[in-house]
C-alpha cells in the first residue's frame, strides 16, 4: 500500500514537474512570440514610414515638376510679347507698306526681320522639346500609313526643294498592308518634314533627294538619302544632341536653331523607335556620268509594327480589339517616351495604367495602393524594367517580394535583356518581355500572367516566354 | 469698312497691329488698354465693333474674364472677338477653345498676314 502511494506520489510530482517545464516552455514560447510580434509590428512601422517618406518624396518631385512648368511657360510668354512688337515693326517698315526706305537701310531691316524670326523658331524648339522630354506632350496613338505620312510631308515640302533647286522622290519597297502602324500623325510628319528639310538645305543644286520606305512584318523603316557633302563619322551621332551641329555657322547659314534633330529623336523615341544617321551605302561612287559624287548622308528611322489581318489606317476612332484586358497596371521605365507608348497601348486595350519612373516610386506606389484598397491588392500587375537609376530592376523586384504587403502583385520584366542574361530575376518575376517588344506579344505575356494569378505560379521559368522583335 | 477693337495692355502691341490692319486692310482701328476700358470703348463704339482682338494675360481683368463680361452684355454679345495671345502651350489652348470665343491666334503675329488670319477665322471675304 505505502509502495503504490509512494509509486502514486512519485508519478504525481513528476507529473507536476512535467507540466512546470511545459509552462515554462509555453510562457518563454510566448514570451518568444510576443517578440517577434514586437519586431514584426516595428518592421511594419518602418515600412509603413518608409512608405510615408516616399510619399513625401514624390510629392515634393510634382510640385517641382509643377514649378519648372509655369517657369517654362511664363519664360515662352515673356519672350514672346517683346518679340511680337519687334517682328510686326520690322515687318511692317521692310514691307513698303509704310513708305519705301533706301536700299541700305532695308538690307539691314532684311537682316533684323531674319533674325527675329530665327530667335521665334529657336523658342518655339526649346519649348517643343522641354514638352517632350518631360514627357508632359502626349502621343495621341493611332493606325496610321507611314506611305500616306511620307506623301504629305514631301508635298508640305516640294516648295521648298522647288526653290533650291532640289528634286523630291519618293519610293515604297514594302508590301501594300505592311505599312501601317501605331502612330502619332502629327508628330510622325514633324520629324519627317525636318529630315527632308534638312537634306533640301545641305543638298548641292539640282541633285534629288529620296525618302525610301521599307517594311517586314515586325518593322517599318524609312531612310531620307541626300547627296550632300555627307557627315563626318565621329559626327553621325553627337548631330543629335542640341545644339551640335556639323559647322558652327550652319544654323546662321541655314536658319536651323541646332534642336531640329533632338526634337526628331525625342519624338522618335516617344514612339519606342530608333533613328540614326550613316554614310550613303553608294559612298564615293561616280555618278552615271562618270563625275565623282558627294558622299551624301543617309537618315535612317525605325519603327516596331505589329502585323494585323486587314490592316488599314484608323481614321480618328480606335480601333477595336478582339481581346481586351482589365484591372490596373503599374508601368515602370526611366524613359518616358516608353511609359508613354506602353500606357497608351495598354489603355486601348482596355486596361488602367499608372506610371512611375523608378524603383523607390514603384515601391511607394505598390504600398500606397495596396492600404487603400486592403486586403484585395489593388494593382493587377507591374510591368518594370530592369536599368532604372537608384533602385534597379533587381533590387526592387526583391522588395516588393519580399514585403507582404505588395509580394501578391505579380511582376513582368520588361527588359532589354534575355532571360538567361538574367537568371536571379527569372526566379522572382511571374513573365518577361524582351525590349525592343512588340505590341501583340506584351499583350499576351500580360493576360497570361493575370490568367495565371489566382493559382500561383510556383515556377514561373517554366512559364516564361520571351516576346522578341526579329528585325 | 470695317471697325476693330484692339485690347492689349502693351502700348507697342497696340500699335503695331493697329498699324498692321489699317495698311494691309484699310481697316478704322480702336484701341483700349485694358479689359474695362475695353468694354466701354466698344459701348461707346457707334455702331459696334465688327470683331475684337483681345490679349488674353492682362493686369486687373484678363482676356477671359473680359470676354465673359461682354457675353453678358446684350448689345456687346453678338461681336466676334478673337484672342490674341503670347500663351501656345497645349493646355492654354484647350482652356480657349472651352469659353466660346470665335478664334483663337499667337504671338508673334506676322503683320503681313495678320489682316488675312481675321478674315479666314471669322469667315470674311473682304
Amino acid at each position: 500500500m505505502s509502495f503504490s502511494l509512494t509509486i502514486f506520489s512519485g508519478l504525481f510530482l513528476t507529473c507536476i514537474c512535467l507540466l512546470g517545464v511545459l509552462a515554462l516552455r509555453l510562457a518563454r514560447k510566448v514570451r518568444q512570440q510576443e517578440r517577434d510580434l514586437g519586431g514584426l509590428s516595428q518592421t511594419l512601422e518602418r515600412s509603413r514610414e518608409h512608405a510615408e517618406e516616399q510619399k513625401h518624396r514624390l510629392a515634393e518631385r510634382s510640385d517641382l515638376d509643377r514649378a519648372k512648368d509655369e517657369f517654362i511657360s511664363t519664360v515662352s510668354h515673356e519672350l514672346r510679347t517683346p518679340l511680337t512688337s519687334i517682328r510686326g515693326a520690322l515687318g511692317l517698315l521692310s514691307s513698303g507698306l509704310l513708305g519705301n526706305v533706301d536700299a541700305r537701310a532695308h538690307n539691314l531691316l532684311r537682316i533684323a526681320s531674319t533674325n527675329t524670326e530665327r530667335l521665334i523658331r529657336l523658342i518655339n524648339d526649346i519649348l517643343d522639346l522641354e514638352r517632350m522630354e518631360s514627357g508632359r506632350s502626349p502621343v495621341n496613338l493611332r493606325r496610321c500609313s507611314l506611305v500616306d505620312l511620307s506623301r504629305e510631308a514631301v508635298e508640305m515640302m516640294s516648295a521648298l526643294a522647288e526653290a533650291a533647286q532640289i528634286r523630291l522622290e519618293m519610293n515604297s519597297y514594302a508590301a501594300h498592308d505592311a505599312i501601317y502602324f501605331d502612330a502619332d500623325p502629327d508628330r510622325i510628319l514633324q520629324v519627317l518634314t525636318n529630315l527632308l528639310s534638312n537634306a533640301i538645305k545641305f543638298s548641292p543644286e539640282g541633285s534629288t533627294v529620296s525618302l525610301e520606305i521599307d517594311a517586314n512584318t515586325d518593322a517599318l523603316s524609312l531612310k531620307v538619302i541626300d547627296r550632300g557633302r555627307g557627315i563626318p563619322v565621329d559626327k553621325l551621332e553627337s548631330i543629335f544632341d542640341r545644339f551640335q551641329q556639323v559647322e558652327s555657322t550652319d544654323s546662321s547659314k541655314k536658319g536651323g536653331t541646332g534642336l531640329g534633330l533632338a526634337i526628331c529623336r525625342s519624338i522618335i523615341q516617344q514612339h519606342g523607335g530608333l533613328i540614326w544617321a550613316q554614310p550613303n551605302e553608294s559612298w564615293g561612287q561616280p555618278d552615271h556620268n562618270g563625275a565623282p559624287t558627294n558622299p551624301g548622308t543617309t537618315f535612317c528611322v525605325q519603327f516596331c509594327r505589329s502585323a494585323r489581318i486587314g490592316d488599314t489606317a484608323s481614321p480618328r476612332e480606335i480601333a477595336p480589339l478582339a481581346e481586351r484586358g482589365e484591372g490596373l497596371i503599374l508601368v515602370c521605365d526611366d524613359d518616358p517616351g516608353i511609359r508613354t507608348v506602353v500606357r497608351e497601348q495598354l489603355r486601348r486595350h482596355g486596361y488602367d495604367v499608372i506610371e512611375a519612373g523608378s524603383g523607390e516610386e514603384v515601391i511607394a506606389l505598390a504600398n500606397e495602393q495596396t492600404m487603400r484598397n486592403a486586403p484585395s491588392p489593388a494593382i493587377s500587375a507591374i510591368l518594370l524594367d530592369h536599368y532604372l537609376p537608384g533602385l534597379n530592376g533587381w533590387e526592387t523586384l526583391r522588395q516588393l517580394k519580399s514585403s507582404a504587403t505588395t509580394a501578391a502583385i505579380p511582376v513582368v520584366i520588361l527588359s532589354v535583356s534575355s532571360p538567361s542574361e538574367r537568371p536571379l530575376l527569372v526566379g522572382e518575376a511571374q513573365g518577361w518581355v524582351q525590349k525592343p517588344y512588340n505590341e501583340s506579344l506584351l499583350l499576351d505575356e500580360l493576360g497570361r500572367v493575370l490568367k495565371s494569378k489566382a493559382g500561383t505560379v510556383k515556377d514561373p521559368k517554366h512559364n516564361l516566354r520571351t516576346s522578341r522583335l526579329t528585325a | 469698312m470695317r471697325r476693330i477693337l484692339i485690347i492689349d495692355d502693351e502700348e507697342d502691341i497696340r500699335e503695331v497691329a493697329a498699324l498692321s490692319l489699317e495698311a494691309t486692310a484699310g481697316w478704322e482701328i480702336v484701341t483700349a488698354s485694358s479689359g474695362a476700358d475695353g468694354i466701354l470703348a466698344a459701348g461707346n463704339s457707334k455702331p459696334v465693333p465688327d470683331a475684337i482682338l483681345m490679349d488674353v494675360m492682362m493686369p486687373e481683368m484678363d482676356g477671359p474674364t473680359t470676354f465673359r463680361m461682354m457675353q453678358q452684355n446684350p448689345e456687346l454679345a453678338g461681336i466676334p472677338v478673337i484672342l490674341l495671345t503670347a500663351k501656345v502651350q497645349g493646355v492654354d489652348q484647350r482652356r480657349f477653345a472651352d469659353l466660346g470665343v470665335a478664334a483663337v491666334l499667337f504671338k508673334p503675329f506676322n503683320p503681313l498676314t495678320l489682316a488675312d488670319q481675321i478674315c479666314e477665322k471669322l469667315g470674311w471675304k473682304d
